[in-house]
């Protein structure tokens, strides 16, 4: 039967797809969109805890995957264009020229650990989040939710990442409420929504590596999106 | 005329009873017997197609094995497209009626952990399933406006609507890989699958994600590893998507626009023909042709051996019927005197026997065929609890108007026919023999 021989080649296929559906590696050219139609198309751009890092099974678990099971229309498109490691001005290079191809209706944007991890100054951070923010801004665009930087500065493990970067834990803590000014002047300039995911409780240290955010948290996240996107 | 057969049956009702009785259970057993026998055949043949049109062929998106040519199920040769332009050549076929064609993608599939089902039980994703949450899974993309053409059917559900996105067909292979059996398809009918479709381009992977409702299950596989079936337009976006990919070694993209097509002929004797012609212009075929004649062929036979049941009780009610009148002749041989020597001439009293033979016919013939197709009714709810009990697809009995009118209209002209010897040695009584009588 025509029925049974049509997947002949899916065992070839399978560990691929698997082993891909996760993967960070940053990506070196846009996807065309011209078979996105008209249907809402929800992009998540972001690091670390977009891939999902710190869930038990990134696919069900992960914060973006909850927050487009529950709280989008149920013929909403999505792709998640986030990368493991990306600071947000690698996002801008990179995830925005993927996302705006991809003629989104609704972008979620979670940037600024890695920046942070990394030692990017606050004014390069707000610079390249405004390229971010300007970049996804379309005709087709209805809304763009900016994770807030929280309550890193609680954090103890990330303070002491940032520090090695920016000096001392004090400069550290500086910079992150520098970090989270920087995301409400840049989200008011653009027309996004800043949501204050607070997402230090429940996760899970592994700095530099990101939050490694346990699946709790990850819930937590997605009900903090789901909330400003409602 | 009526109104003197009337009084003649009131008059005898024991008799009358029973010369019912027997007509009415003859054409019960014939009704039965035949409604069986026609659902049963109905039902094999079903089965044999997967609830397609008899005719139906599959193509392949391979070239034709000219070893196997005229083996129902051959072996297909080499991986071929299979674009629009040869599904427009296939079209052409002399003796195709439609052509179907059929897309599939390899996806993941992600049902939630745990998945609630429509009973109110939840089933817990298998680990050794999906260590991430999620299924490798086989799509096939139809045009649902012919869906009804194909060879599936539904084991609770429905397909997806005409131009729904959302909406998809789950299979008995995606039952088993949740850890369930065919009697719990109604349970998954409402569950939410993610469904996402991967590309690569670069170093880098991007998954397109969507989201379906199951709303049927059909009774058939969609692939050795389970099954998915949706819209043609949802599979074609899911399969651009991966085709876009750039660089990629990763990941084998099929070539072919369609993996196969679904083919109908104009009838069961043309598709060989029909088959023999597209493997000209370089496809394989499949089609259960040489089965279902087979079959086809046996199922006639069983028929014919049920009807010859039918018939013969029928005729045993016949002799009854006759037997019947002979013995009325007798008894009314007075009145048969009485009524000639007032006039009557010898084809109004067979007119007499034969409008009360008629009645009587009708009257059991309808009695008998209700009671018929109440006994086919029966014997459908006993073969269906042993059906439902193995997650099986139940059978209808329909009420066929064919055997009803001819289980009808036989009993009362066979009672008719019975009535001749009787009528015709009473027409012939001498009147005034009769009245001494």
């Amino acid at each position: 039967m025509i029925l049974r021989r049509l997947s002949l080649l899916v065992s070839v296929v399978s560990a691929s797809i698997l082993a891909a559906s996760c993967s960070s590696d940053p990506p070196s050219a846009a996807p065309p969109a011209s078979y996105i139609a008209t249907a809402p198309v929800y992009v998540a751009i972001g690091a670390n805890e977009t891939v999902g890092d710190g869930s038990t099974r990134p696919l069900l678990d992960s914060w973006v995957q909850i927050f487009y099971r529950t709280a989008l229309p149920d013929d909403t498109v999505f792709i998640n264009v986030a990368a493991r490691g990306a600071t947000t001005a690698d996002a801008a290079r990179v995830q925005v020229p993927q996302a705006t191809s991809l003629r989104p209706t609704i972008v979620t944007v979670w940037l600024g650990t890695q920046d942070l991890l990394k030692g990017v100054s606050p004014a390069n951070f707000e610079s390249a989040l405004d390229q971010v923010l300007i970049g996804v801004g379309d005709a087709r665009v209805t809304k763009v939710l900016v994770a807030s930087i929280g309550d890193l500065a609680s954090r103890v493990d990330v303070v002491n990442a940032a520090a090695a970067q920016f000096g001392t834990a004090d400069a550290a803590r500086s910079a992150i409420g520098a970090y989270e000014l920087a995301i409400e002047r840049v989200a008011a300039r653009n027309g996004a929504k800043v949501v204050d995911v607070r997402a230090s409780e429940g996760s899970a240290g592994a700095a530099p590596a990101g939050l490694n955010l346990d699946n709790a948290a990850h819930a937590r996240v997605a009900a903090a999106f789901a909330a400003a996107a409602a | 005329m009526i109104a003197l057969s009337y009084r003649n049956v009131i008059r005898r009702p024991g008799r009358a009873v029973l010369t019912v009785s027997a007509v009415g259970l003859a054409a019960a057993l014939f009704t039965a017997l035949l409604t069986i026998s026609g659902r049963a055949r109905t039902e094999v043949l079903d089965q044999l197609t997967h609830g397609g049109p008899l005719a139906g062929i599959n193509v392949a998106a391979a070239a034709p094995n000219q070893i196997e040519a005229d083996v129902d199920n051959p072996q297909p040769g080499a991986s071929r497209v299979l674009d629009d332009a040869a599904l427009g050549r296939i079209a052409a076929v002399d003796g195709v009626r439609t052509v179907t064609p059929i897309v599939s993608a390899q996806v993941i599939a992600v049902p939630g952990d745990p998945i609630l089902l429509a009973d109110g039980r939840t089933i817990a994703m298998r680990v050794e399933d999906g260590p991430r949450g999620a299924l490798f899974e086989t799509v096939l993309g139809i045009d649902l406006d012919h869906v009804h053409e194909l060879p599936i059917s539904l084991l609770a559900g429905r397909f997806p609507a005409v131009g729904a996105r959302t909406e998809v067909a789950a299979t008995v292979g995606w039952l088993a890989r949740l850890g369930l059996d065919r009697a719990d398809a109604p349970t998954i009918v409402g569950t939410t699958i993610s469904i996402g479709a991967t590309r690569a381009f670069g170093d880098g992977f991007r998954t397109r994600w969507t989201k379906v409702h199951v709303v049927g299950v059909v009774a058939q596989q969609a692939s050795s590893a389970g099954g998915l079936i949706e819209s043609i337009d949802q599979v074609r976006d899911a399969l651009n998507w991966t085709a876009a990919s750039v660089d990629n070694n990763r990941f084998e993209v099929p070539k072919s626009p369609y993996s196969g097509a679904f083919v109908v002929s104009a009838d069961l004797d043309r598709v060989a023909a029909v088959r023999n012609d597209i493997a000209g212009i370089g496809y394989s075929t499949s089609a259960p042709e040489n089965l279902i004649a087979n079959v086809r062929r046996y199922l006639h036979v069983v028929r014919v051996v049920l009807a010859g049941i039918g018939l013969i009780s029928l005729a045993i009610a016949a002799l009854g019927v006759s037997n019947a009148l002979l013995a009325a002749v007798r008894e009314r041989q007075r009145e048969i005197g009485v009524i000639k020597a007032i006039g009557a001439r010898d084809r109004d009293v067979v007119r007499i026997f034969l409008v009360e033979a008629g009645v009587l016919g009708t009257i059991g013939g309808v009695l008998g065929v209700t009671l018929g197709v109440g006994i086919a009714g029966v014997v459908a709810i006993i073969v269906n609890s042993y059906l439902h009990s193995q997650g099986l697809p139940g059978v209808r009995v329909g009420l066929p108007i064919d055997v009803v009118v001819g289980g009808i209209t036989g009993a009362g002209v066979l009672s008719m026919v019975a009535a001749v010897v009787p009528a015709l040695r009473a027409s012939r009584l001498p009147a005034r023999q009769a009245v001494d009588a």
